[in-house]
């Protein structure tokens, strides 16, 4: 028996993507320690944390298991729902398994025992590569959760990226919903007017998307008209107003920074009892 | 084609930032210098495009599988090489940031792999020579050629960067020919979707991409891909060597400090009372008191990660957490 055809893959996914979008939004209103803290100095010490994350050697993984305190405290500190960071982290999980997934069958050296069973240095590195994925995965959005795009730019902007990119950045970040929008009801009108709605032949695809980009094009254009009207001809502002930087961002910048260090030269040998 | 950031090294991912930066400085300043209010809400829309274009998924003919757009041809095409980068930049930039595709130390290699390859090397090279002259057939021709050299050089930057970050024990060859035959069939699919929108747009309105074609800020005055190259590999070669530096076998500062106190690069440890009684104490609470080592050590820290994790969900959904309205 034909199975009944699911026509709202695509509808459901563009759907989750506004309701997501809306949620990053949303999650950086939120009041918590971390939400708290100036951008720049949540920006530093992710990056830092990414850093001392990716040198720590494939062969030790559970130096990399300690790590992944970083992005729990992350969510502690910002009260974000731990399970679903966990969750959204696993979008990074296949392609370094598809990247790994043949170390164990070249690696056989074997670099610990377990119990009887000698565990080769290929099984060691492939788990630390799903570690090293999911880790910085969940680093990058709890950043982008407890900061939101328009105070991310705005940092990133007093960091000394060049304001003409910022501007595009948010730029994009305001057409994204509203195109996001567009292609949901472009994809709702065509499911309405087909029974099998699947999946989009090529050629329909193809109509759908090229009028998608006319219309993109046309409101460019509208857009730019406005927009020289109101700024002139310089590069227009969209970045929040600047917040100062206080002596608990230092404190908090210190303080991550030290966790960090512990977690990366911890010895192991506390664990080996 | 994202990578994650656990597919790189840090010294490949600050050389590649680094180029990627200054890539990003150069277009800024051909932009800024021929800067008009119209190119940036262009530039950022058609940014969100390519963004909601990739969601909407297209059947493969004869597969039964789904692919979507990539974009990075479309948008040379459409705003020009500098501006088309800029743009993509931006997007895989947002990508990273909202939906956790690629890394964020990897975001020098994907914007290098995806955004400057196809549209500082490959629009110039190929496409805009044979689509010059305009018309629906050299579109297509010009758009499927480009999607398929865009995608393979960029998985050739893909396997280089992964074999130099020594993440994978294949061969760089084995890994090649395993990334090769499946991003050309991804490339002949994504040419065929972007000759189809181009297509499109230009029957729609042909003076939609003439006009863009034409932007000051856009020109190909000036432009040279072969010098760009010639460029980008010095910048690189420079950046490999001197960030190698910083990896060097020699000990690092602490064990530096180590071996000139002590005469060697670490401590031993020396038995004292105190050492037996605390091991004996130890002994007495181990959990796994028979297994010594690895296991030992995983189980302590995933039951360290597991607290952790019970402690920060309790606190997400703890009473007090309340929403700024």
């Amino acid at each position: 028996m034909r199975a009944v055809p699911r026509g709202d893959d695509v509808t459901d996914r563009l759907q989750r993507a506004i309701a997501r979008l809306r949620l990053l939004e949303g999650s950086a209103t939120c009041h918590s320690p971390l939400q708290r803290v100036d951008g720049r100095a949540k920006i530093l010490i992710s990056v830092a944390a990414l850093v001392v994350m990716l040198t720590v050697p494939l062969d030790q993984p559970v130096r990399l298991l300690l790590m992944m305190l970083c992005p729990i405290a992350m969510c502690g500190l910002g009260r974000l729902n731990v399970g679903r960071v966990a969750l959204w982290s696993l979008v990074a999980v296949p392609f370094a398994l598809a990247v790994g997934v043949f170390n164990p069958l070249i690696d056989h050296q074997t670099v610990a025992m377990v119990g009887d069973v000698a565990v080769s240095r290929g099984w060691i590195t492939l788990v630390s590569l799903v570690l090293r994925a999911v880790i910085s995965t969940a680093v990058v959005l709890c950043l982008t959760l407890t900061t939101g795009v328009y105070r991310l730019c705005a940092d990133a902007g007093r960091l000394g990226v060049p304001r003409i990119f910022v501007a595009l950045l948010l730029m994009v970040w305001r057409y994204v919903r509203l195109l996001v929008g567009e292609a949901l009801s472009l994809r709702m009108a065509v499911d309405a007017r087909r029974y099998d709605c699947r999946r989009l032949p090529l050629a329909l695809w193809g109509r759908i998307v090229g009028r998608l980009l006319v219309r993109s094009m046309h409101r460019a254009r509208r857009v730019g008209l406005a927009l020289e009207a109101r700024a002139g001809g310089g590069v227009p502002r969209f970045e929040l107003p600047a917040s100062p930087w206080q002596p608990t961002d230092t404190l908090f910048v210190v303080a991550s920074l030290a966790v960090v260090a512990l977690l990366r030269f911890v010895p192991l040998s506390i664990f080996v009892l | 084609m994202h990578m994650s950031d656990a597919l790189v090294s840090p010294v490949v991912a600050v050389a590649a930032a680094v180029i990627t930066a200054t890539l990003v400085a150069v277009a800024v300043v051909r932009l800024r210098r021929n800067y008009t209010p119209s190119l940036l809400p262009l530039m950022g829309v058609m940014g969100a495009f390519v963004f909601a274009a990739q969601m909407l998924n297209f059947t493969i003919p004869g597969t039964g599988s789904s692919g979507h757009l990539v974009g990075g041809v479309l948008l040379a095409a459409v705003l020009g090489p500098w501006a088309g980068f800029l743009s993509l930049a931006a997007v895989l930039t947002l990508q990273c940031l909202l939906f956790a595709d690629g890394g964020l130390m990897a975001l020098g290699c994907n914007i290098f792999n995806m955004a400057a390859v196809s549209c500082l090397l490959v629009y110039p090279m190929l496409f805009r020579p044979i689509a010059g002259g305009m018309g629906v057939g050299r579109i297509a021709v010009a758009s499927v050629l480009s999607s398929i050299m865009a995608l393979l050089l960029g998985a050739v930057c893909v396997t280089l960067q992964t074999e130099l970050s020594h993440i994978t024990a294949l061969p760089t060859t084995t890994f090649l020919s395993f990334m090769l035959p499946i991003h050309l069939a991804i490339g002949v699919v994504e040419g065929v979707a972007t000759a189809l929108v181009l297509g499109i747009a230009y029957k729609s309105d042909p003076m939609l991409l003439e006009g863009v074609r034409n932007h000051p800020s856009t020109s190909q005055r000036g432009w040279r891909p072969v010098l760009t190259l010639v460029v980008v590999g010095v910048v690189a070669l420079v950046c490999a060597g001197w960030i190698s530096d910083f990896a060097s076998p020699h000990p690092d500062g602490l064990e530096w400090s180590v071996m000139r106190t002590a005469g060697e690069s670490s401590v031993a440890a020396t038995p004292s009372q105190l050492g037996a009684v605390s091991a004996s104490v130890v002994g007495a609470t181990a959990l796994l008191p028979d297994y010594k080592g690895a296991l030992a050590g995983v189980v302590g820290a995933l039951i360290l990660v597991v607290v952790a994790f019970v402690v920060a969900w309790i606190a997400g959904r703890a009473p007090w957490r309340r929403r700024d309205r």
